[in-house]
């Protein structure tokens, strides 16, 4: 599938927007999210959206210091992100944060699903992990899936040309999990959601495709034990510098492809 | 690198200790800095042994010591004494101490009060509170100025004299600093953070931002009439925490903030 295939994962498309490109970011304090946010804040303009701890970098609210020179400047601070706290818990947040994002950059190039929420341990003998399957398929599927349509519906349902000769694309945060099954491993409701989310991406890419946006997802291995985190957070660039469209990209100790 | 390099001794520099000279300054709900990985691992792993061991020394029971129950607050507790030696000693350091004061631009004065809190699992989330507290010392020669409370010569929380003829000063605290440790592993939904709050009616249980106890992170504020701050129940998992104050002298706590808002510790009962 796609309106452009790539002919290598490494392919770059020349941008045509001027400045830094928007990217609006979940789970920006995650593991990956603050990567993310530390690897790219001078590359993207990163509006940063978690769901109780910031990412350990500068934002519109808060500053890094040295503790040992605290007058001194430090570079980090030149590139602050956007943060806007928010629980995709609540349908609600989805649409206050698009807004936010347009109020504080005018457009979005590029959405982040990153926020996820995962429980593991044995079906028959967990209820904690029965009790969280609601609350693992509405942050890994349902949130991510309402968070693009509310940016397609504010703002990129009426500007296909402006979406295609932006490269406007979704990179969403999936899982090995969601392709292999690991017995003994706990991650049932997980990977599930995870399986759901490479389908949902699938249809999203169909469906987006209309309104000149490429969707895609990525499926790393477990990060940093197994893949390095740098190189997960890399791979979203490499899919929004890109101009695939459907495609989940594995990312294994080994291997790395297209599905 | 040796362990001995990861050893504090008196007048050692903080440089080889730090791992993380990336701290964050926050300014919701009020102004704070939190950072993780505070210090080389080696150097934890030493914070975090002497913390059960200083509660062995302290009582025979442990963490959970009748005697070391804290009026007023769901936790067990104990102060670090004049002299600490040890691990521990890097907070009573005078390094340390203007490290804290330096980053809140306060007047420090040499007088800490410091210790060990212990939060058993089930713990009752705390009142929304400020710090902006009294606290009573006596004078006395330490090493590089830096004096604690003598809870032997009269109570910190009332100056009450508890010998004859002791010469007291009243001080206020300047700077809150939490370092946590010694902690299982946190995940979210544990329980056990630090809740900041915008007034002192919140409601403790929907704080406007939380720090985790993760261990070996900090979380410190300069104690102002705002610095709204409770313990959060902790319903998985210990909550384990290095607790300090700095202390101003009353006199400027009373010109930049006002006699009213500071908190008088009620006296207890003689």
């Amino acid at each position: 599938m796609g309106r452009r295939q790539d002919r290598t994962i490494s392919e770059s498309t020349e941008l045509k927007t001027d400045g830094k490109r928007v990217c609006l970011l979940t789970g920006a304090g995650g593991r990956l999210g603050s990567a993310f946010c530390s690897m790219f804040a001078s590359k993207y303009d990163i509006i940063a959206v978690y769901r109780s701890q910031p990412p350990a970098i500068a934002t519109q609210e808060q500053t890094l210091v040295d503790p040992l020179r605290p007058s001194t400047n430090l570079p980090e601070n030149a590139s602050p992100v956007f943060a806007i706290k928010a629980d995709f818990a609540d349908d609600r947040q989805h649409t206050r944060v698009v807004e936010l994002a347009l109020a504080h950059s005018g457009r979005i190039d590029l959405l982040a699903n990153v926020a996820a929420w995962s429980v593991w341990a044995p079906l028959m003998e967990s209820d904690q992990l029965l009790d969280s399957m609601r609350d693992q398929f509405q942050i890994n599927c349902i949130a991510p899936t309402k968070l693009a349509c509310a940016v397609a519906r504010l703002f990129w349902q009426d500007r296909m040309h402006d979406n295609i000769a932006s490269n406007r694309n979704i990179v969403n945060l999936s899982s090995i999990a969601g392709i292999n099954v690991y017995p003994d491993g706990g991650q049932s409701v997980y990977g599930a959601t995870k399986a759901a989310l490479n389908h949902l991406t699938y249809h999203m890419a169909s469906e987006f495709w209309s309104i000149g946006v490429r969707v895609n997802a990525i499926a790393p291995n477990s990060f940093p034990g197994i893949v390095p985190l740098a190189g997960v957070a890399r791979s979203i660039v490499q899919l929004d510098e890109a101009s695939v469209t459907g495609k989940i990209r594995v990312i294994d100790r080994h291997e790395d492809y297209y599905l | 690198m040796a362990l001995q390099q990861h050893i504090f001794r008196p007048g050692v520099s903080l440089d080889h200790l730090l791992a993380n000279r990336r701290w964050i300054r926050r300014e919701v709900p009020f102004p704070h800095l939190v950072a993780t990985n505070v210090f080389t691992q080696p150097f934890y792993n030493l914070l975090a042994q002497e913390f059960y061991r200083e509660f062995e020394r302290e009582a025979p029971e442990g963490l959970q010591d009748p005697a070391l129950r804290m009026n007023g607050y769901d936790a067990y507790g104990l102060h670090f004494p004049p002299g600490i030696e040890g691990p521990l000693s890097i907070f009573l350091s005078r390094p340390w101490h203007d490290l804290l004061g330096s980053l809140f631009r306060v007047n420090a004065t040499g007088f800490i009060n410091a210790g060990l809190h212990h939060h058993a699992i089930g713990s009752n989330s705390g009142l929304v509170h400020n710090d902006l507290s009294i606290g009573w010392f006596v004078d006395y020669e330490a090493l590089g100025g830096i004096r604690v409370p003598r809870h032997d010569l009269c109570r910190y929380t009332d100056g009450t004299p508890l010998v004859p003829d002791v010469s007291r000063i009243e001080m206020v605290r300047s700077v809150t600093m939490m370092f946590y440790l010694a902690n299982p592993v946190w995940e979210p939904g544990h329980g056990g953070e630090t809740g900041l709050y915008r007034c002192s009616n919140d409601d403790v249980h929907s704080p406007a931002a939380t720090v985790p106890p993760i261990n070996n992170s900090i979380l410190m504020f300069e104690c102002t009439p705002v610095s709204y701050h409770s313990f959060l129940r902790n319903n998985q998992s210990t909550r384990n925490s290095v607790i300090m104050w700095l202390h101003q002298p009353k006199s400027e706590a009373v010109a930049k903030w006002g006699d009213d808002k500071i908190v008088r510790f009620p006296r207890a009962p003689s």
